[in-house]
């Protein structure tokens, strides 16, 4: 009858452990990955609202702008305002450098005109990034929306109704900017920088995901595939080298893996390229001395970037071949291999919301080394600032590596010692079965 | 006579079960020696041992002169070892594979190329050789390993029961074939069967085995006509009474 059916279909999927270990793995590293993500948001929230040190330069010095900022140094989020009255920018960055400013607040020439005339008044805001964080960048943004309060307030006192609500809502015209203090460059736009460097930060996991899971999952199958089929054993009878099967193996799944990828890592430079064009030409025309000049990430960055992926997948598949050798059939094979996937990518969401320039020397190094982060690593440094100046170095890391990982296996490829190893696995399976029944 | 292959107290354990329990043969060059015995007997440990694969617990083994453990590498030089139930690779065709083989075992094209000519031969499977293996039935699979085995004329060929599964004609002609190779190309041939039947018309020598341990050795007739039986078979019965 159906249920009977059903009862033997329910009974003989949950006594398979490489159903359910799946399963409860992934109930263990999700809980991981919550407690990665909240605790690089938690540092990333506590930066925000933290008070914001304000260096104001006041061009305008009319009697407005003296009222307004004397209302603005009172509100509890600005922790220190100070003013200067300095036009040259390099001037400015210099002073909000040293005084650890967050935020550099221009209230341009005709400030007190254009409000006393009911027009909206210009201000530029720049947000001193030093860091990659997150939201570092949203500072700029609770500075406007401050000012448009203090000064919506004060027309709506000295206008009453007479005035349009608009210019009561947003009294100001915002031109905002970037200082990235890591490379000494301003660029154009915040909350758009902002998306685009949590794009970058989005995209690299994925992207790494996407190859991560192609490269592992084939280079595991196939090599399971040969233990299934007890060709593993033709191969191990052949006049060669261990690392030399090896070596077949990973070099064999990787080409194909390769021209697969080779369109992912294609579309992630083109990607890479289009991000950095559109944050140097869309700089808006102003009177100050700005001009950004260079390309937001440069070339060798981008070659950096692109060998990463490339290396941290040839990892990928290296991995996949010492899951496959272990594994006596292909189902097994893909039980290991999903959990080692999420492991991998744990990290990344670790970089993706920590301040990287900020990780102490070992971390920092170990996350440049691995393969497996360093791509992200890379990534998300070479928009703020540069990648790391051992990077050539840092990807030889990557490289050995793979080799390591492979001259290990082959040292474990002993048809005893696979044999240990697969009858370990099923001698849990057996316990777990008794419990079961 | 010359030995091939010399086992001497050959102990095997998986753990703390004793799979082989210190077993002796020889086998002299260019003869067909059968290790004949139930599923479960230790057969195919045996033959890891010998092909390298397995280590042994305790005891020797040589072959060609050369130890398993110490030598493994020129063991492997002058043997080729067919795994029960080998399978193949699903979307390479037959004559990829002999192919591959035959350039794994020489660095020499002339040598490659006839090899490839034998194994092709050996395969007997005519224009089905350039279709993908997995296309194969469970007999032009086995062929096809048997062929690859014996192409690259091995000093010693180890055959993990070449005829188990299949059915009579395959297995006919699996064992023709090893027969005409053998007196072809003189080589050594050390092969296991649980049929008891087969390796009597097959074998110049056998091994009895059961539960880790050799019942009795010799050559077929004589220990047919020792023991007062008609075959290997009531042999068996009679040893394991
Ligand atoms: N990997 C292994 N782990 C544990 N026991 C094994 C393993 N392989 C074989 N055995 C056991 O060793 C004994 C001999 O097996 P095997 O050599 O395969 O016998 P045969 O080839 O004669 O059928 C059997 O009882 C079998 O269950
Ligand atoms: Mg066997």
């Amino acid at each position: 009858m159906l249920r009977e059916l059903i009862l033997k279909e329910v009974k003989d999927l949950i006594r398979d452990p490489r159903i359910w270990i799946p399963f409860i793995i992934s109930a263990l590293i999700l809980p991981l990955v919550g407690l990665v993500v909240s605790t690089g948001i938690k540092e990333g929230v506590a930066e925000v609202s933290a008070p914001i040190n304000l260096l104001v330069s006041d061009l305008d010095n009319g009697f407005l702008t003296k009222y307004v900022l004397d209302n603005l140094s009172k509100l509890e989020l600005i922790n220190n305002l100070t003013i200067a009255h300095v036009k040259d920018l390099a001037h400015l960055k210099a002073i909000a450098l040293e005084g650890g400013f967050d935020v550099i607040l221009i209230i341009n020439e005709g400030f007190t005109k254009s409000l006393l005339s009911g027009l909206k008044a210009n201000i530029t805001l720049i947000d001193v990034v030093k860091t990659v964080g997150m939201m570092s960048a949203l500072k700029s943004s609770i500075v406007t929306s401050l000012l448009n309060d203090v000064v919506g307030d004060i027309m709506l006192r000295y206008y009453g109704l007479n005035i349009s609500s608009s210019i009561i809502k947003w009294p100001t015209n915002a031109i905002i900017m970037t200082y990235l203090v890591p490379r000494n460059q301003l660029v154009a736009g915040s909350s758009s920088l902002l998306t685009q460097l949590g794009m970058t930060s989005f995209i690299m996991p994925l992207v790494l995901m996407i190859i991560t899971i192609s490269v592992l999952q084939m280079a595991a199958t196939s090599t399971a595939v040969e233990n299934e089929e007890r060709t593993l054993e033709v191969l191990l009878t052949l006049p060669m080298s261990r690392f030399d099967i090896l070596m077949s193996k990973l070099l064999g799944s990787f080409t194909v893996a390769l021209v697969g990828s080779s369109f992912n890592v294609f579309g992630f430079v083109i990607y890479f390229y289009i991000f950095s064009a559109t944050l140097t030409t869309s700089v808006p025309a102003s009177t100050l001395d700005f001009a950004p000049n260079i390309y937001l990430i440069d070339p060798t960055s981008i070659m950096y970037l692109t060998v990463s992926v490339v290396l941290a997948s040839l990892a990928m598949a290296s991995l996949g071949v010492t899951i496959g050798v272990l594994s006596n059939d292909v189902r097994i094979a893909s039980t290991i291999s999903g959990p080692i996937v999420m492991l991998v990518i744990l990290p990344s969401y670790y970089i993706m919301f920590v301040d990287t320039l900020k990780i102490g020397a070992p971390l920092r190094y170990l996350l440049y080394a691995l393969p497996f982060t360093q791509p992200m690593m890379i990534a998300k440094e070479s928009v703020i600032s540069r990648p790391d100046a051992l990077t050539p170095m840092w990807l030889a890391t990557s490289l050995l590596f793979s080799i390591m990982l492979l001259l290990l296996t082959s040292k474990m490829l002993t048809l005893d010692k696979l044999l240990r190893v697969q009858r370990a696995l099923s001698s849990i399976r057996r316990r777990k079965e008794t419990l079961m029944t | 006579m010359q030995a091939s292959v010399e086992v001497k107290d050959l102990v095997k354990s998986y753990g703390s079960f004793l799979a082989v329990k210190g077993i002796s043969f020889n086998v002299f060059d260019g003869e067909i020696y059968g290790l004949v015995g139930p599923n479960g007997a230790g057969k195919t440990t045996t033959f890891r041992v010998i092909a390298t694969l397995l280590m042994p617990t305790s005891g020797s083994v040589k072959v060609c002169g050369y130890d398993v453990v110490r030598e493994a590498n020129k063991v492997r030089k002058c043997i080729s070892y067919l795994p029960e139930e080998a399978g193949v690779y699903r979307n390479i065709t037959g004559y990829e594979f002999l192919k591959l083989i035959a350039k794994t075992y020489f660095k020499s094209s002339k040598d490659a190329e006839e090899a490839l000519e034998l194994g092709i031969k050996l395969s007997g499977l005519n224009e089905r050789l350039y279709d993908k293996m997995k296309s194969y039935s469970r007999g032009m699979k086995r062929r096809i390993q048997v062929a690859r085995t014996l192409m690259v004329r091995p000093r010693v060929a180890i055959l993990d029961e070449p005829t188990a599964g299949l059915d009579v004609s395959y297995s006919y002609s699996i064992r023709e074939l090893i027969k005409d190779f053998v007196k072809q190309y003189g080589i050594t041939v050390l092969l296991s069967s649980h049929n008891m039947h087969e390796v009597e018309g097959l074998c110049n020598r056998v091994a009895l085995i059961s539960s880790g341990q050799i019942l009795v050795e010799g050559y077929v007739s004589e220990l047919i006509k020792e023991h007062g039986v008609r075959n290997l078979e009531e042999l068996f019965i009679k040893l394991v009474r």
